[in-house]
């Protein structure tokens, strides 16, 4: 039996491929590269690769709000939440570090250095990843639950810590947007950069939406395969 | 032929030997490099273009698979749901 989709979904999804539709004509078409010392041309990897991080800020406070809600009050909709904001954090987070590295190699000349702000990303993400692993390997009981919420909660915890560690602790890392950061330049550079974030807060919103979707899903399909095997207990458990 | 002696635009030793048909001069092991050193502070050389398509592919194969295994995992989980909830309207019809 399906059930029926928000009509919101849709619309969603429309939006998220106009956004993103014109945002790539503005990064490749419009928006002039910057100088040569911050990476010339790959330069334009900013306009998805910040956008990038801030979608796995994102998912990870769906992944805070949602393991949050659960260890307070465990329903399936908080376990879906927690779920799908972890799962699109490991997604965002691995464009972003793919993406800057990409840049880095031409704007520092190497794809890595163990730079404050580079440092506390991967471990951030590594512990979305964890979370997605032990979900993925140890069942879906309430104990496992219970304890892939609270290390949610835990990786959440590490991104005011990125956010704050360039100012903190310096390094290579650009400041360009922010706290003693120069800006954009260029009246385009801050367009692109602002349908960036708008793009990456609908597909952040989309994503998040369908993994939440499927993990109640799974949850539903499980059930029912319970009630099955309670009714008739030779049903291949496959 | 002494390569300091070469004016600018004047075919390489080695294309004049293939010319007059014999065989391209080996250099002399002396004129080999025995070593490679690093050289420091020189100029970031990797094509922007390179760089900004393959971070833009990487970026859009990730998100376009991640979007498909969603897709694939979901209507895997419907057609179970619907078989069971057939099996089930069996089960409920028998008892």
């Amino acid at each position: 039996m399906k059930r029926a989709a928000s009509p919101l979904f849709p619309l969603l999804l429309l939006g998220t491929a106009g956004v993103f539709s014109t945002l790539l004509y503005w990064i490749f078409l419009v928006v002039p590269p910057a100088q040569e010392a911050a990476g010339g041309l790959a330069q334009k990897i900013f306009y998805f690769h910040v956008p990038s991080a801030y979608a796995m800020y994102l998912s990870g406070v769906a992944c805070f709000l949602g393991s949050a809600a659960y260890l307070a009050s465990p329903r399936e909709k908080w376990n879906a939440l927690a779920r799908a904001g972890a799962e699109c954090a490991c997604v965002f987070g691995l464009l972003m570090l793919t993406s800057g590295p990409l840049w880095a190699k031409k704007a520092w000349g190497v794809y890595w250095v163990w730079d404050p702000r580079l440092t506390t990303t991967l471990l951030s993400v590594m512990v979305y990843v964890a979370v997605v692993v032990m979900r993925a390997f140890t069942g879906d009981g309430e104990a496992e639950r219970k304890f892939a919420a609270a290390l949610g909660v835990l990786g959440t915890v590490n991104l005011p810590i990125i956010h704050y560690s360039v100012n903190k602790w310096g390094g290579n890392h650009p400041t360009v947007i922010g706290k003693g950061g120069g800006g954009l330049s260029h009246p385009d550079m801050k367009t692109t950069l602002a349908m960036g974030f708008l793009a990456m807060t609908l597909l952040a919103l989309l994503l998040v939406w369908m993994r939440a979707r499927l993990a109640l899903l799974a949850s539903r399909t499980a059930q029912a395969q319970e009630e099955l095997w309670a009714l008739s207990p030779d049903q291949d458990p496959t | 032929m002494n390569p300091s002696s070469l004016q600018p635009g004047s075919p390489p030793p080695a294309a004049l030997a293939l010319v007059a048909g014999a065989p391209p001069a080996a250099g002399t092991p002396e004129e080999r490099s025995t070593e490679f050193v690093a050289v420091q502070g020189g100029t970031e050389t990797t094509s922007a273009e390179a760089l900004l398509v393959t971070a833009y592919f990487v970026m859009w194969a990730a998100l376009l698979g991640f979007v498909f295994l969603t897709w694939r995992r979901q209507s895997k989980l419907e057609a179970r749901l619907e078989g069971i909830h057939t099996e089930l309207a069996r089960l409920g019809r028998k008892g």
